[in-house]
């Protein structure tokens, strides 16, 4: 369990986090959202102990300011940059940080042997392509078995296809009951990951829950776009704005033969039925539901605003 | 200090081993290693020799002209890898990770310091032995005497500990590589050279001022290294100031005391200066 209370953080004069409280709880995983140079990466090294910050932050109930190499014990920190030495072997990469942790040189042959990187053991990691550079990076992580997990930007520097395995990784340490706490500026990480979002901007949390509640606080709404057979007239589009208010409709707009109405998910039904009862030729209909970047692009401009 | 803030050796021992094998690996460590075994052998008397125009039993004084050599020589490629050892770490993004895991910030410097010193000492130990094998035998040698040789070659190492704690100093307070390079390159040209020429104004100015001497010596390591060196190899029979002025005032065998001891604190100074700054700071 991570619980942050009170937190600040000051590079110099430049105030990066603003009195931050919340708590990660055991087995729960957290997405960090916020666009570059919110504080999120601050917020992880303050977690790990790696920088200095007023409040207080303990980590299964330690104080991070005095337990932080028994903290760093039971946390695997994933850092956006490459880790790797680039003189060292695969396996000696591997083995440095294995020994670091007291973990077996088996354990190394393992996961030498899991991330398919057997023929590459003896090779420099200098010498190796983006993509072997990237499996052993994920090969030194999953070296780890420790209750708590950080990431920080974990996909930015991942092609397509290690994105999914990451995904799938940090799917099946959540089923092992990890607590994960994960930092990214990319809304498509939260999908299938995230239990609760927590939306940083300016060093400060704009929002903290889940991301259906996330849709719900920037009022987003399902927006429903109709192409009618032919222009309407006045009197229908009259008749067709009252049936919409009758079914709970606040917003729509007529133009040429383009009807867009925004609603609520669960009105959806109501309207269609308001449409038919119009007696309305439909050519074409869409339904675009609310997405997560325009609410994350609306509360984080509002919070830039304040 | 107890529990979690013990240091720990084998953490310690673990990011020695790392410094060494990363240093092997290293393609420019090599090529210094080469340069530095070439330029102890002086590039002139090997030129000469390829032309068969001299040979290497003429070559004077190996034994302390190699030594001299190595202490500045080493030196230059001591702090050419030792304030790029943290500097380049941070720029490649190993460091944060590094400092993630359950290890102290001091075992880090340490541990970089353990592993860089034996990785340097071992390839000026190739290059120096390299460059003297041909002169086992020799009545040079034997005349110096196999406890003064090693007390040379002890010597020799202490004035890389020394040059490598101030490197790792400048390593910690760098923001970049090539500011890093720049430092080092300053502070190895100030003690070998800017400084016995900036000083030499000073000392004939202050003839009579052995205080002035004695801060002369004590306060560059390049310095004292050499006249320890000088006074182990050829101590009387010997044209530098230092060397004569440590033999007036403290006499031979009362000189390796001081000068053994300065070397020590020279290696102390910036190493808890660079844990000190290391713990400062944060990345």
């Amino acid at each position: 369990m991570i619980e942050v209370e009170n937190l600040s953080k000051k590079y110099g004069k430049v105030k990066i986090i603003y009195d931050l409280s919340f708590k990660v709880e055991k087995g729960e995983v957290v997405v960090l959202l916020g666009p570059n140079g919110a504080g999120k990466s601050t917020l992880l090294k303050c977690i790990l102990g790696l920088v200095r910050y007023n409040g207080e932050i303990r980590v299964n109930g330690l104080d991070v300011k005095k337990k932080g190499r028994e903290i760093r014990r039971n946390i695997t920190y994933i850092p956006q940059q490459f880790i790797l030495y680039p003189n060292l072997t695969v396996e000696d990469n591997l083995k440095f940080y294995a020994n670091i942790r007291g973990i077996s040189q088996n354990t190394v042959n393992q996961s030498i042997e899991k991330s398919k990187l057997e023929h590459f053991a003896n090779k420099r990691t200098k010498e190796l392509s983006e993509g072997l550079r990237q499996r052993l990076m994920l090969a030194i992580v999953s070296l780890t078995d420790t209750p708590i997990l950080l990431f920080d930007e974990p996909t930015s520097n991942l092609d397509f296809k290690r994105v999914l395995e990451f995904k799938e990784m940090v799917k099946e340490e959540a089923k092992n009951g990890k607590t994960i706490l994960l930092s990214t500026h990319l809304l498509s990480d939260i999908n299938d990951i995230s239990e609760k979002v927590i939306v940083m901007n300016n060093g400060k949390f704009v929002f903290n829950g889940n991301s259906e509640d996330l849709l719900k606080k920037t009022n987003m709404k399902t927006e429903i776009t109709l192409t009618i057979h032919e222009e309407l007239n006045n009197k229908t589009r009259a008749k067709i704005k009252d049936l919409l208010h009758k079914a709970g409709v606040e917003n729509e707009s007529i133009k040429n033969e383009f009807l867009t109405i925004s609603t609520e998910a669960s009105r959806i039904i109501s309207v269609l039925k308001a449409v038919e009862e119009a007696g309305l030729k439909i050519k074409d209909f869409r339904i675009s539901e609310p997405s997560l970047a325009k609410a994350f692009l609306e509360i984080t401009n509002e919070s830039d605003e304040r | 200090m107890k529990g979690d803030d013990r240091v720990s050796i084998s953490s310690i021992l673990i990011i020695a081993k790392k410094e060494i094998k990363d240093s092997i690996r290293n393609r420019w460590f090599l090529v210094l290693s080469s340069i530095f075994f070439l330029l102890i052998l002086q590039i002139p008397y090997i030129i000469l020799m390829l032309f068969g125009l001299f040979s290497y039993e003429n070559v004077p004084g190996k034994t302390g002209i190699f030594l001299a050599y190595a202490i500045s020589l080493g030196g230059l490629i001591t702090v050419i890898v030792g304030s790029l050892s943290i500097v380049s770490e941070k720029e490649q993004g190993t460091l944060s990770y590094l400092l993630s895991q359950p290890v102290r910030k001091i075992e880090i410097i340490i541990g970089k310091f353990m592993g860089l010193l034996l990785a340097i000492s071992l390839m000026m130990s190739i290059g120096f032995g390299i460059a003297m094998l041909p002169s086992i035998g020799e009545a040079e040698i034997n005349s110096i005497g196999l406890e003064n040789f090693v007390y040379g070659v002890v010597t020799m190492f202490g004035a890389t500990a020394v040059m490598l704690g101030i490197s790792l100093a400048i390593s910690v307070v760098s923001g970049s590589k090539t500011m890093a390079i720049s430092l080092a390159l300053f502070i190895w040209l100030f003690f070998t050279t800017i400084y016995d020429s900036g000083f030499l104004g000073t000392m004939l100015i202050a003839a009579d001022e052995t205080q002035a001497y004695f801060y002369f010596i004590f306060l560059n390591p390049i310095e004292i290294s050499e006249v320890l060196m000088n006074m182990l190899l050829n101590p009387i029979l010997n044209p530098n100031l230092s060397v004569n002025f440590m033999i007036n005032y403290f006499g031979i065998g009362g000189s390796f005391e001081p000068l053994s001891l300065a070397i020590l604190v020279w290696v102390i100074i910036p190493l808890v200066f660079s844990v000190i700054e290391f713990y400062s700071r944060e990345y």
